[in-house]
């Protein structure tokens, strides 16, 4: 294979440090000692980060997890016995059913957003957990869905049917068999919904409340209004987050093949 | 009545049929081969046999009783797969021991009969291996203790053997075999390999498209192979079309330009294809006139290629230590009178 | 049974997707005053005020040429990295995917933030700017159409690498050699055996960065603020400022319906030019 050429490497250069500019210079500036924005030079200073504790986005990251930790395991819940039904049988609808399951890709979220919105409000689930639960496994379950379904059908429909004729009854081969076996592929569905869901803002911002606000929502919320060196520490700490989960995904499936599902902002 | 039935069996997917139309009898105790080229049905018919497939058409019994409503949980078989299927997250004890553990088997009584049938397939040292850990061999002998573990009624092997490598392939089916006279269990194996099938089989079953179009002990049907699709498939042969000039039950005059010859086998119209196997001809005194055109050398034989006048003929001889035919030498071709066969298209 | 196993999911999609999506839709026939709050009826006044009104035009304007140069700057800045990365050895290969990928996983609030600090007034891009001597006095970014366009195009492109890589991948690098070795010059082979190729990768990466781009709220509403409202700033703004949902409703449906309809002309547009290609 031809090598790249000093043209291509110097523009190859320039658009690494544009990727990474913004998520450095965050990180930077989170370590100022000022009280306004600013790169440390000289003198560095946890003080932002010690900020953070007693601060709302506390309880904001707990919440986060939570409902990125309910909406995944939901999603992961209901999106195994969809994707047994569309990877193991054939059945009038099958396509249909494989596209209304992936049909959230296609909605932006701020459609979906002012849809749930309009919803609760009408069925009285206003600042309300479970609908934004709910609202992030609709978001989420798509990408759950494609890697269960990628991981069944990346099995051998022939250890199911040895176990089957070992004298199994069906329910017992999925438990024995085709659960562990798709394990893998659960854990990284599940992943994957849950980041999906922790980062989501878009959705979230029209239907959180005061007593429901995420973490994403809240720095939104907080940006908008002024943007100090404390939300670049709280950034920070979702960097350093993000490069742990990426570390553990790269080890475990290889990133790209997980993030060849992601499509969202 | 014998132990498995199959009649009027056809599996459709859409409009195009897999198998189409099988009718097989097995006794008890047989070893049937299923052979055929990849792609006529030979894995649907096995599948369908098991129940994971369900028939479009037809029916199967199993010891004379109609298995369409019995779930392949409850159909007492045992299936080797191709790919083994071994279950990756259990050791090979546990592979070994999960259709005991299905049937309720006790613990002990379990561990019995795991190590009994790890030392029939000779595989004692390795049961708290996974399967990851083994040879192809290994995980073969496995997948094989797996399913004969259970006592099946019927044991069901999909080309266990085509994902070894030709010598432990070659070793396997001694193998098999010996352990199927053992325990004696109805046995039907699907390969596309022809060498297999008749060296294993009591029985071979010739598939083509869906059918089966032959089926006889091996020897009758290499001998004996009927069509042109069978001659083919079952080791190598000459086929020559010829003017049918004379008849006799059992028996046809065949003309091949100036030459004629008798040939085993009813001529159904005027043509006819006579069918000569390469290895039944041989070089003598008399014969039919011809010139080595070619001449190779396969280790245990060589192989001729003769210009004669029915066109040009494949000819195997033994190697017998240095002499052979040159290239260009003259020979007359000779052959014993049952060796002509009439085939149909 | 499939059918019983896939309703959990059904349900929950009807429920939470389906229904919601409808209400919306009747939502925007409604009516709404101050005093009055929301009218149910069938009416047509908010089509007739997002279609009709000049703020909105300039709106839908901006929503969709940021979303047209956020796709423009991505294709040409991506497929050309992606060549580069694809072009890359092994070790190489897979860090600069991981450098390239990994934002996806960090929240779009982080990633734009960077640039809010990047573009301000005092930010690094001015330092630059002014140290090199490009500029006098700093350039505003913050609340430009520029700086959307950057930060943007920032938080998308990664997707157009992934689409264009994934595609890349397919390519035969015998065939780049073959044609080498034929005596084809770089750009020949460039043009006439990786574009032809990487091309279903561009464009299937342009319609996903542009239906985002277009769709887009927190990049625009940080670095474009209350002074430069994109369609979903707007929604936002009239659910949750003026509680005008009605009109609300009617921008995300008109929005909708809009990206629906630029997505499928132009599958119609590259089905018909792909078919010149392959013919041609
Ligand atoms: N699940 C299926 N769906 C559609 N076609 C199938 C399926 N299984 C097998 N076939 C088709 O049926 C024919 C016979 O397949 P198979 O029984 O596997 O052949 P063999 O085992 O003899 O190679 C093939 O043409 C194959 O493509
Ligand atoms: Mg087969």
């Amino acid at each position: 294979m031809t090598r790249n050429g000093p043209l291509a490497l110097a523009f190859h250069a320039v658009f690494i440090a544009f990727i990474l500019a913004p998520l450095i210079v965050v990180c930077l500036v989170a370590f100022t000692p000022e009280s306004y924005l600013s790169v440390p030079t000289t003198r560095w200073s946890l003080r932002w980060f010690e900020a953070i504790w007693g601060s709302d986005f506390i309880p904001a990251f707990w919440t986060s997890v939570m409902v990125a930790c309910l909406a995944a395991s939901i999603a992961l819940l209901i999106s195994v016995p969809a994707a047994m039904a569309t990877a193991r049988y054939q059945f009038p609808g099958r396509e249909a059913l494989v596209a209304y399951f992936l049909s959230p890709l296609m909605v932006p979220h701020v459609v979906l957003g002012v849809a749930l919105l309009r919803f609760m409000a009408e069925v009285g689930l206003t600042a309300n957990l479970f609908g934004l639960v709910m609202g992030h496994v609709i978001i989420v379950l798509p990408f759950a869905l494609r890697l269960v379904l990628a991981a069944l059908t990346g099995m051998s429909r022939h250890c199911e049917w040895a176990a089957w004729s070992l004298g199994a009854p069906l329910h017992v081969v999925f438990r024995r068999i085709t659960l562990p076996m798709i394990l893998p592929g659960l854990a990284g569905g599940w992943l994957l919904a849950f980041i999906q869901s922790f980062d989501e803002l878009t959705m979230t911002v029209f239907i959180a409340s005061p007593g429901t606000t995420t973490l994403p929502v809240r720095m939104f919320l907080y940006i908008t209004d002024n943007i100090d060196p404390m939300v670049a520490s709280v950034s920070t700490a979702l960097i350093v987050l993000a490069i742990v989960m990426m570390a553990v995904m790269e080890r475990v499936y290889g990133l790209e093949r997980l993030l060849s599902g992601k499509g969202a902002s | 009545m014998a132990f498995l039935e199959l009649t009027g069996l056809v599996k459709r997917y859409g409009t195009t049929a897999a198998v189409d139309g099988v009718d097989l009898a097995v006794e008890r105790g047989e070893f049937l081969s299923l052979l055929g080229p990849s792609g006529c049905g030979k894995s649907t018919t096995l599948m369908m046999i098991a129940g994971f497939v369900d028939p479009t058409a037809g029916r199967i019994a199993i010891g004379g009783r109609d298995v369409a409503n019995i779930r392949p949980n409850n159909r007492n078989i045992g299936v080797v797969f191709q790919s083994f299927a071994l279950f990756p997250h259990m050791t090979v004890a546990e592979n070994v021991g999960f259709g005991l553990e299905m049937r309720g088997v006790a613990a002990e009584e379990r561990a019995r009969r795991i190590a009994d049938t790890l030392a029939l397939v000779r595989l004692a040292d390795f049961a708290q291996r996974y399967p990851k850990q083994l040879s192809g061999g290994q995980q073969q002998r496995v997948a094989l203790a797996r399913a004969l573990v259970v006592q099946p009624d019927l044991l069901l092997l999909d080309e266990p053997m085509s994902s070894l490598d030709a010598k432990l392939r070659e070793e396997m089916r001694v193998e098999i075999r010996d352990i199927q006279r053992r325990v004696a269990i109805t046995t039907i194996l699907v390969t596309h390999d022809q060498s297999e099938a008749l060296l294993m089989a009591d029985r071979v079953a010739v598939m083509d498209r869906g059918r089966i179009v032959r089926i006889g002990r091996p020897y009758e049907v290499y001998e004996d192979p009927g069509s042109r699709f069978v001659c083919n498939f079952l080791g190598r042969t000459n086929l020559i079309p010829a003017a049918v000039i004379g008849r006799s039950p059992g028996r046809s005059r065949l003309r091949i330009g100036a030459v004629e010859i008798d040939a085993l086998g009813d001529a159904p119209s005027e043509r006819a294809t006579l069918s000569l196997r390469p290895e039944r001809l041989a070089f003598a005194e008399e014969g039919l006139p011809g010139k080595v055109e070619s001449c190779l050398f396969m280790g245990g034989q060589w192989l001729y290629r003769v210009g004669t006048a029915i066109g040009e003929l494949l000819v195997i001889r033994p190697n017998e230590g240095g002499k052979h035919v040159p290239e260009g030498g003259q020979v007359r071709v000779s052959w014993d009178a049952d060796a002509p066969r009439v085939v149909h298209e | 049974m499939p059918y019983l196993l896939s309703a959990p999911a059904t349900a929950v999609l009807t429920l939470f997707l389906a229904v919601p999506l409808v209400m919306v839709l009747l939502l925007s026939f409604n009516t709404f005053t101050m005093a009055t709050g929301i009218q149910p009826g069938y009416s047509l006044v908010n089509y007739i005020e997002v279609l009709g009104d000049e703020y909105f035009h300039t709106i839908f304007g901006r929503t969709f040429l940021l979303a047209a140069c956020v796709t423009a700057v991505s294709a040409l800045i991506g497929a050309p990295e992606a060549y580069i990365v694809h072009r890359m050895r092994a070790p190489w290969r897979s860090l600069f995917l991981l450098v390239i990928l990994g934002p996806l996983l960090v929240s779009v609030v982080v990633r734009t933030l960077g640039w809010a600090v990047l573009l301000g007034r005092n930010g690094m891009v001015n330092v630059v700017l002014k140290s090199l001597g490009i500029v006098e006095s700093p350039v505003e970014f913050m609340f430009t159409f520029t700086g959307m366009t950057v930060a943007l195009v920032h938080v998308l492109v990664p997707f157009l690498v992934l689409s264009v890589w994934t595609s890349l991948r397919r390519l035969d690098p015998a065939v780049e050699a073959a044609a080498i070795s034929l005596g084809a010059s770089q750009i020949t082979v460039l043009r006439r055996i990786v574009l032809p190729q990487a091309m279903p990768g561009i464009l299937s990466g342009c319609l996903i960065v542009f239906t985002l781009a277009a769709s887009a709220f927190a990049t625009p509403a940080i670095v474009g603020g209350r002074r430069l409202k994109v369609a979903s700033m707007a929604a936002y703004d009239e659910f949750l400022n003026s509680l005008n949902w009605p009109l609300g409703a009617a921008i995300v449906v008109v929005l909708l319906v809009a990206m629906v309809a630029i997505v499928m002309v132009s599958n119609r547009v590259v089905e018909r030019r792909f078919r010149q290609v392959f013919e041609g």
